[in-house]
């Protein structure tokens, strides 16, 4: 049973779009090995959420959202480029370039006005530059960070964001 | 065979229970039904029904193998003996339910 985690473990997400693979990438607390502790389940489970902002956040978790990337994988030759973003940038539209990237004027607003949530993340970000580029394949901590904070006011960001 | 035959690898999700308990378990998250299965288990902090299940079966398999009764002590020993024999007496089926698991032959 662990083997399927061990195999998700070996695949980038940037590079194989498998749910899988990101899911364990982003956001998996993994199982307590001591049968004898409690299991550590999400903080957004423990909270009296309303219900659609714990199925907003579930789906945003368990990349079961409307992005181009979850679209492409299931047609044939599937588009998975963003087609929000201005001018001709070829931006993989999947959860992470929605929520820190996309340069969509709705969002970059979006971004604007949650900006508490971005500032002690990213040290570029500013509301005349709410893009938050700094992510390098070698360095994802920002965004772990950005994505485990222990804010309530996320849950509200992905909301507004419509996954 | 019976709950046997759900205990070898890759029969996870193959019980009628499974598929309920993973519908269960989506329809709570308010995600679709197409969402990967190992995903919607972990971000619960469930195990597979299987995992269970298999606990129980070895479980139950090392109390009879210890049991007090002479009479239940021949019977496992009987079903022992007849293991390469016959592929489908309990210990057979319990045996095959171990092929998968990480190193496996140290179990058998």
């Amino acid at each position: 049973m662990r083997g399927v985690w061990r195999d998700a473990e070996l695949v980038d997400p940037d590079t194989h779009n498998n749910k899988l693979a990101t899911y364990q990438f982003w956001f998996a607390i993994y199982f307590v090995c001591n049968e004898g502790m409690p299991t550590i389940v999400p903080r957004y489970l423990h909270l009296d959420l309303p219900e659609h902002i714990m199925r907003n956040v579930s789906r945003l978790r368990l990349c079961a959202h409307f992005f181009k990337v979850e679209a492409a994988a299931w047609f044939e030759g599937g588009f998975c480029v963003c087609d929000q973003c201005p001018g001709k940038n070829e931006n993989v539209q999947n959860k992470v370039h929605a929520l820190l990237s996309c340069q969509d004027h709705w969002v970059c607003e979006l971004r604007i006005h949650f900006s508490f949530l971005f500032r002690p993340n990213f040290e570029g970000f500013s509301a005349a530059h709410p893009i938050c580029c700094n992510r390098s394949s070698t360095n994802n901590q920002p965004v772990h960070n950005f994505l485990s904070q222990q804010n309530t006011r996320l849950f509200s960001f992905f909301l507004s964001l419509g996954i | 065979m019976g709950i046997v035959f759900f205990l070898q690898a890759a029969r996870e999700f193959s019980s009628l229970l499974s598929t309920l308990h993973l519908h269960f378990l989506k329809d709570t998250l308010g995600v679709t039904q197409s969402t990967t299965d190992w995903a919607v288990l972990q971000e619960c902090g469930h195990e597979p029904l299987q995992f269970y299940w298999f606990r129980s079966a070895v479980k139950l398999f090392n109390s009879m193998h210890n049991t007090n009764s002479i009479t239940l002590r021949r019977f496992v020993q009987a079903d022992l003996n007849l293991q390469p024999l016959s592929n489908t007496c309990w210990t057979a089926l319990l045996l095959s339910a171990f092929q998968g698991l990480l190193g496996c032959e140290s179990y058998v």
